[in-house]
């Protein structure tokens, strides 16, 4: 285990301005975001797989999303959330193009596999 | 200057149409022609591979907007950082936000597009394909941070977006954008940010506290429960200080206690 693992998580510190002592954090303030970030370090966290497994266990939505990093890597995520930031900043009309690229995909399937 | 805004707008609409007119039939050749190219036996996955690649690219392509916002709320930040830190903007901090800002020029570039998205799905990230330094990734997490303070959420929304885009597996950079995400009541997308928080790490425990709390605020109080027992999954192997552990005990019998008291 990393020395540096402490109750807020891996390389975290107490949320910066909080000005109380962790002995004294209530359990709201611990179960919602402070309204300061710890500091960054460029490190990046320990990959833990099995760690991971045992989380996805108990979470169809966690597992769902594991499976779907493992088989094509971490750019739908992005794209999820890019898509979701889009439409609450700027309101674009997005999602349509991407129901047309869905839509194909039997389409595709099917000549690619004549192919196979 | 609102016709010049139009103009943007056809080309851009116009740009969109021609992706879209991706046939499925050269869609398919293109899946086939990558496995000849690189010879090796083809996948039924492919398809899905390149459905992906396709999402990633029209997602670049239309949030170039997003994009060009953060990053106008990046350069702010830093200015304003700057007076407090002279030495900031050394030379190597400007050679990187033109790359940065070139990077988000080329969005308009289907080739550029395509090589992006290609590494992106091989694992690679696009601060590694711009050159850009962690010295510089830390300056621009300080940006975001700082207006994360402020208690400027969209700004430090929009900032956060583009560092996940930079990198997107520093946890932190998950955990900052669904935290932004919570103060603006927009829970489907803090739950997506605390989700690949987890992932990208899984000894972090506040995502899973974090996104409980946005289930409770969507009426979700199982999925609100489930989270809270995933954190006391992550620390159970953890020297957590006795404290957290019966806060989140507390919290989840008053969760059970809620759920209970809406069956009645």
């Amino acid at each position: 285990m990393d020395s540096q693992v402490g109750p807020y998580g891996q390389n975290a510190l107490p949320p910066v301005g909080r000005g109380a002592s962790e002995k004294q954090i209530t359990a709201k303030q611990l179960m919602e975001p402070a309204r300061g970030l710890s500091p960054f370090t460029a490190d990046l966290p320990v990959r833990d797989p099995a760690k991971l497994a045992k989380l996805a266990e108990h979470s169809p939505v966690l597992r769902a999303k594991v499976e779907e990093v493992a088989e094509f890597g971490i750019a739908n995520s992005i794209a999820a959330l890019w898509t979701l930031t889009a439409e609450h900043n700027l309101q674009l009309p997005v999602g349509g193009d991407l129901v047309v690229a869905k839509a194909l995909l039997p389409q595709v399937a099917d000549l690619v596999k004549k192919q196979m | 200057m609102v016709f010049k805004d139009e103009k943007e707008e056809s080309e851009k609409q116009q740009s969109a149409d021609e992706l879209l007119e991706l046939t499925a039939a050269n869609l398919a050749e293109m899946i086939v022609q990558d496995a000849k190219n690189n010879e090796r036996q083809l996948l039924p996955h492919d398809v899905e591979k390149e459905r992906a690649k396709l999402e990633f690219i029209k997602t670049l392509q239309r949030s170039k907007e997003t994009l060009e916002n953060g990053v106008h709320e990046l350069f702010k930040a830093l200015a304003v950082l700057s007076k407090s830190d002279a030495t900031l903007f050394s030379s190597k901090l400007g050679n990187e936000l033109a790359e940065l800002v070139q990077f988000c020029s080329s969005l308009d570039d289907e080739e550029e597009l395509e090589k992006y998205a290609k590494a992106t799905l091989e694992d690679k990230s696009v601060q590694e394909l711009c050159n850009i330094s962690n010295e510089t990734l830390v300056h621009f997490y300080n940006a975001a941070a700082y207006l994360y303070a402020r208690e400027q959420y969209e700004q430090a929304l929009a900032v956060f977006a583009v560092l996940i885009l930079l990198n997107p597996k520093h946890s932190q950079f998950w955990l900052g954008s669904g935290n932004a995400a919570y103060f603006l009541h927009q829970y489907p997308i803090a739950l997506q940010a605390y989700t690949m928080c987890a992932i990208t790490n899984p000894f972090e425990l506040r995502c899973h506290l974090y996104a409980s709390r946005c289930h409770e605020a969507l009426g979700q109080i199982d999925q609100a429960i489930n989270a809270l027992d995933l954190g006391l999954i992550t620390i159970i192997d953890q020297a957590v200080e006795a404290h957290v552990r019966e806060a989140l005990d507390k919290e989840r019998v008053r969760l059970v206690n809620k759920q209970n008291r809406g069956k009645d």
